[in-house]
């Protein structure tokens, strides 16, 4: 691994922890609801699918 | 396995009495859909990413495997203090404590069997544990729960140490 590939990991290792811990972006604009589910968890999901999205595109 | 069983029976037993009915959908998203990702993501940039990144960024060191996965469980335990906030600080210091230790398992069995699939089913196994809490509207840990969960988890992680050293003398 090389210098900058190393720096590209490193800032989407961070990036990624970031949205994980802090639930962003998908917090900020998925309002699902359904029965009795507890909207923040549609948010969460859609925020993981954008993590995904994201390690592929970069990865 | 035998983690996982003792991580749910301390749920079940720290939630009792339940005290809501929740729906199927709700069962099923908040305790094991969402879960999944929990699993993928977090075992993608712990393990997957920082993990392999630490560990070549030693790579001239004695141990760096070892040392990358115990500083990519440190990352992981730290990473927990984020929902445990608002809660008493033993518990908090309980959970980051737990979470080191099941990180250092997940590591090992990745860097021993060099697929990211295992610990992400394991992980997810794990996480599935707290099922109980759709049936509760209730947050945080019982202390039963964290006085059978916290040496359970403990356990695994020193023995997961181990193999890994003993590896590391092998390979020497």
């Amino acid at each position: 691994m090389n210098k900058k590939e190393t720096v590209i990991v490193s800032i989407l290792t961070v990036m990624l922890a970031i949205m994980d811990i802090t639930g962003l972006p998908g917090r900020l604009f998925i309002h699902i609801k359904m029965q009795d589910i507890d909207p923040v968890y549609f948010a969460l999901m859609v925020n993981f699918l954008i993590i995904g999205a994201a390690a592929a595109i970069v990865l | 396995m035998i983690a996982a069983v003792i991580s749910g029976i301390a749920f079940y037993i720290g939630l009792k009495p339940f005290d809501q009915q929740p729906t199927v959908l709700k069962i099923l998203i908040e305790g094991i859909v969402y879960y999944l990702g929990v699993a993928a993501v977090e075992e993608l940039y712990v393990r997957g990413l920082l993990l392999n990144l630490i560990e070549k960024i030693l790579y001239r060191k004695k141990n760096n495997t070892w040392t990358a996965i115990v500083l990519s469980s440190l990352v992981f335990g730290i990473g927990h203090i984020f929902g445990t906030l608002g809660q008493p600080v033993l518990v908090i210091v309980v959970k980051v404590v737990w979470t080191v230790s099941m990180g250092l398992y997940f590591g090992t069995i990745y860097k021993k069997s060099n697929n990211l699939l295992l610990p992400v089913i394991l992980h997810f196994v794990m996480d599935i544990c707290a099922l109980p809490y759709c049936f509760t509207t209730r947050n945080g840990y019982a202390d039963i729960s964290l006085y059978l969960i916290l040496p359970t988890f403990v356990i695994l992680g020193i023995y997961s140490l181990c193999l890994m050293k003993r590896r590391g003398k092998v390979l020497e």
